[in-house]
């Protein structure tokens, strides 16, 4: 009789911690991947890489001048003149277009600058194809997170507990078959 | 990736569950609710009724009892509370499962296919 006991006292115990480890590892499962969500929104958030930044803005510069310069209308100095002075028939804001196009280099030169001085206080910019490649990786990571997740939840349902499912939790893994948790 | 639809009645059956033990804390509320109105009560009727002699040593009683039905009645709403939390997080947990399955078009089982009773019918027209 006392031997049964101590049989049945012995596999309580490795029962109560087995329950214990698995809430344990659920617990670090959730912990990964709310680390792996802000890495994502970390990488999301990241701006391009300077110089492509500095790139876009020269080719907005150039296209603001050519713009500038498309816009003009310059008939009355192409017609004959009469006894006329010869004028520019041009607002306030074409004129200040107009110089914006003469001064592009300079202009563009300036906004450089000005993204250098301001990428000093931003995370490291990434390029289009290292965001996409890492985000496809953290994705990976995790699906393979929540699978395995999902996995220790099924198992503690099996022995019995009721362990709460994330409101969040990924719909392929909640859905997927048993065969594929293993 | 395989998916089992199936999945979902087990994760209705859960959301069911959860519901349940939200509504049963709820009216164990309810009644814990009354049980302390009642003694209030009671308490008024022994201030009303006893002389002041007997009344201290009625009412002490009464106010214990009072006391812990009071506390009982904090931790059952605290109870509640995460019970309801829990039914939330699962219903969200189904919804999102239902929603996903049927937007992928995966074969739903019958009862949780949305509901079609079909093309409203053509207006009776007068004189046709």
């Amino acid at each position: 009789m006392a031997a049964l006991i101590e049989k049945l006292t012995t596999r309580r115990k490795a029962a109560t911690k087995g329950a214990g480890d698995a809430r344990k590892a659920l617990s670090e499962l959730r912990q990964m991947g709310s680390r792996l969500r802000d890495q994502r929104a970390d990488i999301e958030a990241r701006p391009v890489p300077l110089a492509e930044a500095q790139d876009a803005a020269a080719q907005a510069v150039l296209r603001e001048a050519e713009g500038a310069i498309a816009d003009l209308n310059l008939s009355s100095l192409t017609r004959p003149q009469d006894c006329r002075t010869p004028t520019l028939s041009l607002d306030a804001r074409q004129m200040a277009m107009l110089a914006f196009a003469s001064q592009a280099e300079g202009m563009a030169a300036l906004l450089s600058a000005a993204l250098a001085e301001q990428y000093r206080d931003m995370p490291q910019g990434i390029a289009a194809d290292e965001r996409a490649a890492t985000l496809a990786k953290i994705d990976a990571d995790l699906l393979a997170c929540e699978l395995a997740e999902e996995a220790t939840v099924r198992e503690q349902e099996r022995e019995g507990a009721a362990p709460l499912r994330r409101g969040d939790a990924d719909p392929r893994a909640v859905l997927a078959n048993d065969a594929e948790l293993r | 990736m395989k998916l089992d639809v199936n999945r979902l009645n087990h994760l209705r059956m859960i959301r069911r569950d959860r519901l349940a033990a939200c509504r049963a804390a709820a009216d164990d509320r309810l009644e814990l609710r009354d049980r302390l109105r009642d003694l209030e009560r009671h308490r008024a009727r022994i201030e009303m009724n006893h002389g002041p002699d007997r009344e201290a040593e009625a009412l002490d009683g009464t106010n214990r009892r009072i006391e812990a039905a009071k506390r009982e009645l904090a931790e059952m709403t605290d109870r509640e509370n995460e019970l309801a939390q829990a039914s939330s997080t699962a219903g969200q947990t189904f919804q999102r499962a239902l929603e996903y399955a049927q937007a992928k078009g995966l074969d739903l089982p019958d009862d949780l296919r949305p509901q079609d009773f079909g093309a409203p019918a053509a207006p009776v027209q007068e004189n046709a």
